[in-house]
């Protein structure tokens, strides 16, 4: 991932995927990938935001919010809604929820 | 672990939980003594999983702080009746963790608690009889993975399913049963917060048993245990079902609509920060002149009671002073640690954070410095001790060093006196003025900080990963309790440094004794040869002889020779000797300023008195000059904004810093940074012709 992507850039090795920082807000997404560092990918991880998650995006800029709605299988109503440095949020990319 | 484990304690009278109600309230302690047989009990759980609440709210004020040896984790260590007649539950509450597994602090105690390897400070290390797992009801799948973690430990287990109330107000169906089931322990469904079935928890901790039940190890295959559990306790895994309605999420994102927006927000984050520091200033203040008076008074009453000499001057001059200028700030830090725990409770603390972190990152500080930064602004010591939050070591430490910039409150009577000199009779621009000390204060801690991360701490902040809690109302309960607990460290940490700080300097003013000098000795005659006659005339003639006795004993005390012999290097700053005695004697405590200078200049300590403060304004110097020109009152004025004047300061960032070398190079740079900027100050105001 580049480190600097503008809100309108999608990452170009993947058509429809978008980083969280370039989401759109209100929208539901599914994590494709985290590419951060370990530290901050497995943090992540725990909060429940990882690969296969389901977010909903509460606000996008400086800094991103989102909230994990769900794990792999289920749907659920839990509310783990993170915050997330607008830097960091540019490297964790969403697709669309099928 | 059986009922008679529960019960078998050897010694169950223990003076600290003898007839202890199970509120835990009819005895207040905090000194709270562990007895021998006392079920160790670790609470663990996600952050803002409502832990803390829940622990307040089983032990009350039958609870200690402290830390984890080797860490600067803080450790809650409370006491709760057992079941049986006799049997003490020790709680632990160990620090709010995402995963037992991360590579944190946090992480890192609760696996050595859980280990038996670790203990709060004073306490025995042992394996926990049981372990209290507090999973937050409205968000349940997520605990589950911390609780999957724990179960793998076999270690007896019971789980807590807290927040119940707003989970069920949501709309939420979880079967508590089938997750006591598949989990092999039992599950109480609690609210902390209204503190609904918390009693019931209590016979539990004393029965716990082992799970019968073990969760896989690699995470892939826990996190996929974790959302089938979920699935089955809910029954809401209908693949296609779109998310249920949440209405305080709703709440949340309407909320999160003003306070989290890029213009609106950051209106609304100076709107609460004013009111706080309204709060702090307004409510804290008829306390605090309680206390000066209460202490006036004791100081008063013991020289009255005792005889002259060195045990009255002692007490009354050394420790009731002592005691009381440290106890006159209690009320301050109370209301701060009241409002911020209401706040945090709310949720709202977590979004000021995060906004902050974008104005803060470009110094070279993370959003987390925000609450101990904005802590400083009434007293260093807790703001200092609030770092323990920051997770990145360099962005602490650069936190640590930079907080005693901010405008403390034992800075206020010296900013008081000097703008009332500078701008008598203009109070609007002393109030300028004081706003400016405060912006001068955080400016010079910003810029410090970005220094310190462009050399010794390279490297930028660490950006910020935060759980942001949906809104809840906060717990008056817990904000009470936490008010409390850090009041009572509050005197616990400062009191006694500054007492015996206090102690030393009374020494150096008042000794060595000397005669007093010939005018006082002949003012004093006059006045007794006067008292048969006109009393009301040998009332100020015997005040004079004080005043000029004081003075000159002042003068040749240690405290005077030290001044004396330090003036050289504080004359470039316009300071004679007897403004270098006040920045001397106010190195221990920057507030004993005000009370040191109206002694040296008027023989009076009573700085309230705005007879005094005129008096201080017309004091001269040996040579018949005022000592506060408007070049020395501006100069001595940024040098108590930017110096390092607080030896309690100084030892707690030894402590929390991990070194005295940390201590020292604050001393030096902000000491250093001080004397320069007065330097120039005066400088610039004596070439621009403003004596």
């Amino acid at each position: 991932m580049p480190a600097v992507l503008t809100s309108a850039q999608r990452p170009p090795d993947a058509p429809g995927l978008f980083s969280l920082d370039a989401a759109r807000v209100g929208g539901i997404y599914i994590v494709e990938r985290v590419d951060l560092e370990a530290a901050d990918a497995a943090m992540l991880r725990a909060m429940g935001l990882r690969g296969g998650a389901m977010i909903r995006v509460c606000r996008v800029g400086e800094p991103t919010v989102a909230e994990v709605i769900s794990g792999h299988t289920c749907r659920c109503q839990c509310r783990c809604r993170i915050g997330i440095a607008r830097g960091l949020a540019r490297r964790i990319t969403l697709k669309r929820e099928a | 672990m059986s009922d008679s484990r529960a019960t078998g304690g050897p010694d169950t009278s223990a003076p600290a939980t003898q007839s202890q109600p199970d509120c835990g309230y009819c005895e207040p302690t905090h000194h709270v003594d562990v007895p021998e047989g006392a079920l160790r009990v670790a609470i663990l759980g996600n952050p803002n999983a409502g832990k803390t609440t829940l622990f307040n709210r089983l032990s009350g004020l039958r609870a200690k702080t402290s830390n984890f040896p080797g860490t600067t984790q803080e450790a809650r260590v409370g006491l709760v009746q057992g079941q049986a007649p006799g049997t003490t539950i020790e709680l632990i509450d160990l620090p709010g963790v995402y995963s037992l597994e991360l590579e944190q602090t946090e992480a890192f105690v609760c696996r050595e608690v859980l280990a038996g390897r670790l203990a709060p400070k004073g306490e025995r290390a042992a394996d926990p009889d049981a372990v209290l797992i507090v999973l937050d009801a409205t968000n349940l799948a997520r605990g589950l993975l911390l609780t999957g973690e724990t179960l793998r430990r076999r270690l007896p287990t019971v789980i807590a399913l807290n927040m119940i109330d707003l989970a069920r107000r949501d709309g939420a169906v979880i079967n508590a049963s089938t997750l006591a089931h598949e989990l092999g322990c039992r599950v109480v469904e609690v609210s902390a917060r209204t503190g609904e079935n918390v009693a019931a928890l209590v016979p539990l901790l004393c029965a716990a048993v082992i799970p019968n039940q073990t969760p896989p190890g690699a995470v892939d295959a826990l996190e996929h245990w974790a959302e089938e559990l979920y699935a089955r306790c809910t029954g809401l895994a209908k693949p296609g079902e779109p998310p249920q309605s949440r209405r305080s999420a709703d709440v949340t994102d309407r909320i999160d609509a003003v306070t989290m927006h890029p213009l609106a927000g950051p209106v609304v984050l100076l709107a609460v920060m004013a009111g706080l520091f309204w709060s702090i200033f307004s409510l804290a203040k008829y306390p605090m002149d309680w206390i000066q008076t209460v202490f006036g008074a004791l100081s008063l009453a013991i020289k009255s009671w005792l005889p002259p000499g060195i045990l009255s001057s002692l007490i009354s001059e050394g420790v009731v002073a002592g005691v009381g200028a440290t106890a006159v700030f209690v009320p301050q830090i109370c209301v701060l640690f009241f409002l911020m725990s209401l706040l945090e409770d709310t949720g709202y603390l977590a979004r000021a954070a995060m906004l902050m972190d974008r104005l803060l990152r470009p110094f070279g500080l993370p959003g987390h410095a925000f609450v101990p930064l904005l802590g400083s602004h009434a007293c260093a010591l807790p703001g200092i001790m609030a770092t323990r939050a920051i997770p990145n070591f360099n962005d602490r430490l650069a936190t640590i060093l930079v907080a005693p910039f901010m405008t403390c409150s034992a800075r206020l009577p010296v900013y008081i006196l000097l703008t009332t000199l500078l701008f008598k009779d203009r109070p609007w621009a002393g109030s300028l003025a004081f706003i400016g000390c405060y912006a001068l204060g955080i400016a010079a801690g910003l810029l410090s900080s970005l220094l310190a991360r462009r050399t010794f701490l390279r490297g930028a902040s660490r950006p910020m990963i935060l759980e942001m809690p949906t809104y809840k109302l906060p717990s008056i309960r817990t904000a009470l309790l936490t008010t409390y607990d850090r009041g009572w460290m509050f005197l616990r940490n400062a009191g006694t440094n500054i007492l015996a700080i206090c102690v030393v300097m009374w020494w150096l003013g008042a000794y060595p004794h000397s005669e007093p000098p010939p005018e006082a000795v002949a003012l004093h005659q006059q006045a007794d040869a006067l008292e048969q006659t006109n009393p009301r005339a040998a009332k100020p003639i015997r005040a004079q002889a004080d005043l000029l006795e004081a003075k000159d004993a002042k003068a040749r005390s240690f405290a005077g020779m030290l001044g004396r012999g330090i003036q050289p290097i504080f004359a470039p700053l316009g300071y004679d000797w007897q403004l270098s005695v006040g920045v001397v004697s106010s190195f221990a405590a920057r507030e004993v300023f005000v009370s040191t200078l109206a002694v040296v200049t008027t023989g009076s300590d009573d700085n309230e008195d705005q007879g005094v403060i005129e008096q201080v304004q017309h004091a001269t110097r040996d040579d018949g000059t005022p000592i506060f020109t408007t070049s020395t009152s501006w100069s001595l004025l940024v040098y108590y904004v930017l110096a390092m004047q607080c030896l309690p300061t100084l030892a707690v960032t030894a402590r929390e810093a991990g070194g005295a070398k940390w201590a020292f190079l604050q001393l030096a740079w902000m000491c250093g940074l001080a004397y320069l900027a007065a330097l120039v100050v005066r400088q610039v105001l004596l070439w621009n012709g403003i004596a």
